[in-house]
């Protein structure tokens, strides 16, 4: 079996999602494989009013990120919500 | 062709590089609908006019409120009560007579979305809900529309071209894309959120940039990507969101009538509901109507201290979170009638006095 360690991950956050979870930028730490699908699940675990949006971007390096994407260590993410004001 | 005065009006935006005279043209044959007059839409309507766009349509079925007049800079307080779109298209038909302004006064609705939208090349979305802003996306998919999109937060704008023609005859990503649905009563608005004025005219500016560089030919585009800027730290950031839509729209959202009581009905037979306000705290310290106070994001945990033996009446500062908390209600409880009281507040003064004598 191998053994996964963990990394630590910061993630930028905009708009209500800066209110939800409490801070322009928060550190999480998730396991080295990481995809940005199952950070979005994690997310919504720790977060959830994130969940209750129903939906909300995330974003690796500035570009869109597909579920499938492998996280790194240094990547620069950001929880983009959707905003309505007009 | 061009008279003197156009041409001497335009002049500066002429003499840009790559630009000229065709440009200006372009301009000129360009018909524009702007939706929701509001602090995005007076600078997007005032830009687009003041360069010479053809047409530009301003659709909005709201009046001013005095609320507004900190950030929708085309209105005064005499306006206030007035049909925002009327008094935006008169203002702005006098800044350019060699152009048309024109005013839509209905509501977008499924209904009367496609036909509007066939008259125009290009749509600007300054709306200030989903509700608007999923219409308008799927709409524009739909007929084939290319979308400036713009939308403020407290300190924070988003700004982006929708489902606009790639060259190989695909389409740039839309709203759907990134956001495939919202749940509304979860995103404060400006009212419940707070917002910065200057930045509705910031990101209503750069929405003009990118309408006229649409109009223009201009390369460049926000197609593909979403711009997201931060008042407070003055940082902005693009993200790419990638060259094509994978989000296929096949119908326009149904929207459901939220059922409504005006505040006439309401002062006539005050003891007939169980009035619900579902504003902020702040919003409620300032004046109420009475009743339970159960802000709209807790509603759904606190829905069960209402009681049902009578009809329940939403009340908020515009109708609009009542519409939301009426809809999250038929959910809870569809067997107990629930209202949201039209306008909100912005009721005449006449009416609010039985209440405020209390």
């Amino acid at each position: 079996m191998i053994e996964l360690s963990n990394m630590q991950i910061k993630i930028q956050t905009f708009g209500i999602a800066r209110e939800i979870c409490g801070d322009a930028q928060i550190s999480m730490l998730v396991p080295e494989s990481t995809t940005a699908g199952q950070l979005k699940q994690l997310l919504t675990e720790q977060y959830p009013r994130l969940g209750a949006l129903a939906s909300f971007l995330l974003a690796v390096n500035e570009e869109y990120a597909e579920p499938h994407i492998q996280l790194q260590a240094n990547d620069e993410i950001a929880v983009i919500p959707p905003v309505s004001g007009g | 062709m061009f008279s003197q005065t156009e041409l001497t009006r335009y002049a500066c935006q002429i003499a840009l590089p790559g630009f000229g005279e065709a440009a200006q043209q372009r301009l000129k044959n360009g018909r524009v609908l702007v939706v929701g007059a509001g602090g995005l839409g007076c600078p997007v309507a005032q830009y687009l006019v003041a360069a010479g766009v053809g047409v530009v349509t301003i659709a909005d079925f709201d009046v001013v409120s005095a609320g507004n007049l900190h950030r929708q800079i085309l209105y005064t307080p005499d306006d206030v009560g007035r049909l925002k779109a009327q008094m935006a298209a008169e203002r702005l038909g006098r800044q350019n007579p060699h152009i048309v302004v024109q005013a839509f006064l209905e509501k977008l609705v499924p209904e009367n979305v496609m036909s509007l939208f066939a008259d125009h090349d290009l749509i600007v979305d300054c709306t200030d809900n989903f509700e608007a802003r999923y219409l308008i996306n799927d709409a524009a998919v739909l007929c084939g529309k290319p979308v400036v999109y713009g939308a403020i937060y407290q300190y924070e704008g988003q700004v982006a071209l929708w489902n606009a023609q790639n060259e190989d005859g695909s389409r740039s990503p839309h709203y759907r894309d990134l956001f495939p649905a919202v749940d509304a009563a979860q995103v404060p608005n400006c009212s419940e959120g707070g917002i910065i004025p200057a930045l509705a005219g910031i990101i209503g500016c750069i929405q003009a940039n990118e309408a006229i560089k649409y109009l223009v030919g201009g390369a460049h585009s926000l197609a593909g990507r979403l711009l997201v800027f931060d008042a407070a730290t003055m940082q902005s950031r693009t993200f790419k969101i990638g060259a094509v839509s994978h989000t296929v729209v096949t119908q326009l959202p149904q929207t459901e009538q939220t059922p409504t009581i005006t505040a006439g009905q309401l002062a006539a037979a005050p003891d007939t509901y169980i009035l619900v306000d579902v504003r902020t705290g702040a919003e409620r310290a300032a004046f109420h109507l009475g009743g339970l106070h159960i802000p709209l994001p807790e509603l759904a945990e606190r829905w069960l201290e209402i009681p049902i033996q009578q009809p329940v009446l939403f009340y908020c500062a515009s109708g609009k979170r009542s519409a939301a908390a009426v809809g999250l209600w038929r959910q809870l409880r569809p067997d107990v009638p629930a209202f949201s009281l039209k306008d909100g507040l912005n009721m005449p003064q006449t009416l609010l006095k039985p209440f405020l004598a209390e």
